[in-house]
């Protein structure tokens, strides 16, 4: 069974390019405009990786990332964070929300492949 | 010369000034951007004043530079050592053209020798061009991120045969307009089949400098062909117009390295380029998960992460190999993690530390999911909160004072500690005259106490003096370098203890000593490779720079594996040179044949060499040592190698002082204490009250005559009227006669021992820089010492 990633942006096209390196690492691809429409697919489905982005309207990307650290009912799923910032308190952040690996955009495609098989274990 | 000329040279030596310093940041990956950055501003002025003094002719020099160093810029990879090497060259004939401008007039910048640097620096820029461009061969970045079917299909063109090339096309500016890629691309396949195009957004400038108006190309094509890389190049030059400004290099990419690429099932983990990424990205996710772990805001929620943690490195030792699929980390780490980095080994030690250990109170309130809480339970809370606070101690707050106040503090301390002294001695005093012994003990304790403080404030700003010797070990490998070049030797720069702390003035003066003394290693220790070969040693030498704390002192060392020095060479030499006869000569011991080289004018080169001919011995060295109280030793065997050691006071408060003499015995008296210095003639001395006193300026001020408070002979009789004194005239008002003024010294006045702390008329003794022992007076005890 391939791995599970979804990947939430709010930009069609940064989803299409991250689930494109990714597929092209083994992956089976989810994708969510925002934050509420992750929710919903997380709750339904089971994924081995969530790759998040920061600002998005509607949910910001460190909510979600809370919100779905709160459900204790899961198993435990790595978050990728894909963000513009590189401040230290940018990374702190994301790790007080949940956050597992904080990548910076503009994120080198092996990087991201490497990062999202070494966060579950696949080869 | 006139004004004008001047502003310029004044302005262009600043801004050339020190660029060195930058181009050998340029090497190291973290300074890089910064450095750059730098440079280019600094050159950008210069070519603006170049510009406005008419100098056509620098300023296209200084131009190049620019592009040389945007070329560097943005490379991903740092310089080597051959181009800034180049640039370090170019900085320095610019600085010798303006310093002679400087001399001649700004006529000399427009000779036309000028036109043969600018070529110099042109040829380099075109030969840059390839050779910073090689190390940004994309292919196995590229083939990772080929599609399934896009490498089904480069695989079928490999084995049909031909040969793979990598065409990388790069252009920026107006002229990309022009370029049409789409012919290029056309092109290509008439050439052969084009396996894959990537764009390469490395070298995008960022959103801030993007400039719509200058578009940007920078495409990556794969071609399978059986044309050679020439051919190849040379029809897309065709295609695009010889003119155009667009960059291209056709580098071959080896086929079975493909092929191997695309046929491993394992991905980037097995072909060496992608090595480095995984070890990256390993890096990165350990050193992720170690902040995740410890940005937890409480023990409940860090005993969550700790799991948390356990579960992305069991999975990326899985992925790494390390363990087979579900099979326990924490079984793995007691059985065998030797291979393992140590930073991943120690953070899963980490967060099972607390395993062992009992969990009691939290257990209750622990309401979490069975998996969870399985492990949990027994992470005592209260480790982790210890740990937590630890780790935010880690982070040193810092302020920034004025090294006057600081000195000023150590000044304060410094009479804190003799007042407190003072107090010691009237203590005693009161419980022999009067013994109440009752009284005096209590106030012995209170006293004893005070004293105590006294010290531990007094280590406490000596601290605040501290620095890292870092601070000068940093500036020598450039000096190194730029010596050996000079001299055609290889040398290595080792350097071991930079942590080690002393005190701010001494590192500061360290500077000058090691420096001559690393000189002297490199010029006559360490020698030149061939001969090095020859004695079987290897061909590059080796120079440590070694700093160590040992008790109250820091010994640095700078040691060399170079020739030795030879004690008989310098016996013969002392001999020739008059300093010792022949018979002490043969009776004296290595180690103190040695002690030979620090006589002053004593030197052992054969031939005076440009760098370390200079006339600086030894001996200066020593006495700058000594000055900053402490002392220069030599060790050295023949053939193996030499080591200068320099022992030095960890702290050091430095104290200016007048030193004077006293029937031929030297004594100090701290400056800051003294009003003035004058001569009187022996009439200006009258009596009144049956003391001595001096009138000057219609002041009348107390006599002090300092043979006779030292208990030394009377000079009183001895002086015929006109016969002048020299007179220290003192703050508190006291005037203290003296044999002879010597003058001024900066001196470190150390406590005398504890047997001699009771003779208060001293604030302490200090080694001169001659070696020889002062005592310092203390103002206070002698104004009330008449």
């Amino acid at each position: 069974m391939k791995p599970r990633v979804l990947i939430v942006d709010d930009s069609a096209a940064v989803r299409g390019f991250h689930g494109s390196i990714l597929r092209n690492a083994g992956f089976e691809v989810e994708e969510a405009a925002n934050g509420y429409e992750a929710l919903e697919k997380y709750f339904k489905n089971r994924f081995d990786l969530l790759l998040v982005d920061v600002n998005m309207p509607k949910m910001h990307g460190y909510e979600l990332i809370r919100q779905i650290r709160q459900q204790h009912l899961s198993d435990f799923v790595p978050v990728i964070v894909i963000s513009t910032e590189s401040g230290e308190n940018d990374y702190l952040e994301a790790f007080r929300a949940g956050a597992n690996l904080y990548l910076e955009k503009p994120v080198d495609p092996i990087y991201l492949q490497l990062s999202a098989k070494m966060l579950t274990g696949i080869r | 010369m006139i004004s004008g000329e001047k502003s310029f040279v004044k302005a262009a030596k600043e801004l050339l000034g020190n660029i060195g310093f930058l181009v050998l940041a340029l090497e190291n990956a973290d300074e890089k951007d910064k450095a750059a950055e730098q440079i280019l501003g600094r050159l950008d002025n210069l070519l603006e004043l170049c510009r406005s003094y008419d100098l056509e002719e620098i300023g296209s020099v200084v131009e190049g530079l620019i592009k040389l160093t945007k070329e560097v810029a943005l490379r991903e990879k740092t310089i080597d050592a051959d181009l800034s090497d180049f640039m370090l060259d170019a900085f320095e004939r610019l600085m010798s053209l303006v310093e002679s401008a400087e001399k001649e007039g700004l006529e000399t910048l427009k000779k036309p020798g000028l036109k043969e640097i600018e070529d110099k620096v042109y040829d380099f820029l075109n030969k840059m061009d390839k050779l910073l461009y090689m190390p940004v061969i994309h292919t196995d970045d590229m083939l990772h991120t080929i599609s399934a079917e896009r490498k089904k299909f480069l695989r079928e063109l490999l084995h049909k045969g031909g040969d793979v090339y990598e065409v990388s096309l790069q252009t920026a500016g107006p002229g990309a307009m022009e370029i049409d890629v789409i012919d290029i691309f056309c092109k290509l396949r008439e050439i052969g089949e084009v396996a894959h195009i990537a764009a390469d957004p490395r070298t995008l400038p960022s959103l801030q400098d993007f400039d719509p108006s200058n578009p940007f190309i920078s495409l990556n094509f794969i071609v399978v062909t059986d044309k050679s890389a020439q051919e190849i190049e040379e029809a897309i030059w065709e295609t695009a117009g010889s003119e155009s400004n667009i960059r291209v290099l056709v580098s071959p990419v080896f086929p079975d390295a493909v092929m191997e690429l695309l046929e491993s099932e394992n991905g980037p983990a097995s072909i060496s380029a992608g090595g480095d990424k995984v070890n990256e990205v390993l890096d990165l996710i350990i050193f992720q998960q170690e902040m995740f772990y410890q940005t937890a805001e409480t023990p409940e929620e860090r005993r969550a992460r700790g799991d948390m943690v356990i579960n992305v490195l069991q999975k990326v030792a899985e992925y790494m190999g390390w363990i087979a699929k579900g099979e326990s980390l924490i079984e793995a780490l007691k059985a065998n993690s030797t291979i393992w980095p140590e930073r991943f080994s120690m953070l899963i030690g980490r967060i099972i530390e607390g395993e062992e250990k009992p969990f009691k109170k939290e257990q209750v309130n622990f309401t979490k999911p069975p998996v969870i809480e399985k492990k949990g339970e027994k992470i005592s809370a209260k480790t982790r909160d210890g740990e937590n606070n630890s780790s935010e101690g880690e982070i040193t707050k810092t302020l920034k004072v004025e090294q006057a106040k600081v000195d000023e503090l150590m000044n304060l301390v410094g009479e804190l500690i003799v007042v407190n002294n003072g107090l010691s001695y009237m203590i005693r005093k009161v419980e022999m005259k009067y013994g109440l012994s009752e009284i005096t003990r209590e106030l012995k304790e209170r006293q004893v106490l005070l004293n105590r403080i006294g010290k531990d404030l007094q280590d406490l700003v000596m601290s605040l003096r501290l620095l890292p010797v870092r601070y000068i070990f940093d500036r020598f490998p450039r000096m190194v370098r730029e010596i050996s070049r000079k001299l055609n030797k290889k040398v290595r720069l080792v350097t071991e203890g930079e942590e080690t702390q002393i005190d701010k003035n001494i590192v500061t003066a360290l500077y000058d000593p090691m420096l001559h003394i690393i000189r002297n290693a490199i010029d006559h220790g360490i020698e030149e490779p061939k001969e090095r070969l020859k004695a079987g040693k290897p061909e590059e030498g080796t120079l440590i720079l070694r700093a160590q704390r040992i008790g109250d002192k820091v010994v640095v060392e700078v040691k060399d594996d170079g020739r030795g020095i030879d004690p008989d060479v310098i016996r013969a030499k002392a001999v020739e040179k008059g300093f010792i006869s022949a018979e002490e000569a043969a009776g004296m011991k290595d180690d103190e044949a040695l002690e030979l080289l620090f006589i002053p004018g004593f030197s052992t080169s054969e031939g005076v060499t440009e760098l370390s001919g200079r006339g600086v011995g030894m001996d200066v060295i020593r006495d700058t040592v000594r000055k900053l109280g402490g002392n220069v030793r030599v060790v050295s065997r023949v053939g193996i190698g030499t080591s200068v050691f320099m022992e030095l006071p960890v702290t050091m408060v430095t104290s200016k002082v007048l030193l004077v003499t006293v029937q031929g015995q030297r004594y100090a008296l701290p400056l800051e204490s003294v009003r003035e210095m004058v001569k009187i003639k022996a009439l200006d001395v009258r009596r009144m009250k049956g003391r001595e006193v001096v009138v000057l300026r219609q002041e009348v001020m107390p006599l002090l005559r300092l043979r006779e408070f030292m208990g030394l002979q009377s000079d009183k009789d001895k002086g015929y009227e006109n016969e002048e004194y020299p007179l220290v005239v003192l703050n508190s008002g006291m005037a203290v006669v003296v044999d002879e003024f010597i003058g001024e010294q900066e001196i470190i006045i150390r406590p005398l021992a504890e047997e001699l702390s009771s003779a208060t008329c001293f604030l302490g003794a200090a080694i001169l820089g001659d070696g020889n022992i002062v005592l310092v007076l203390n103002p206070e005890e002698l104004a009330g010492g008449v």
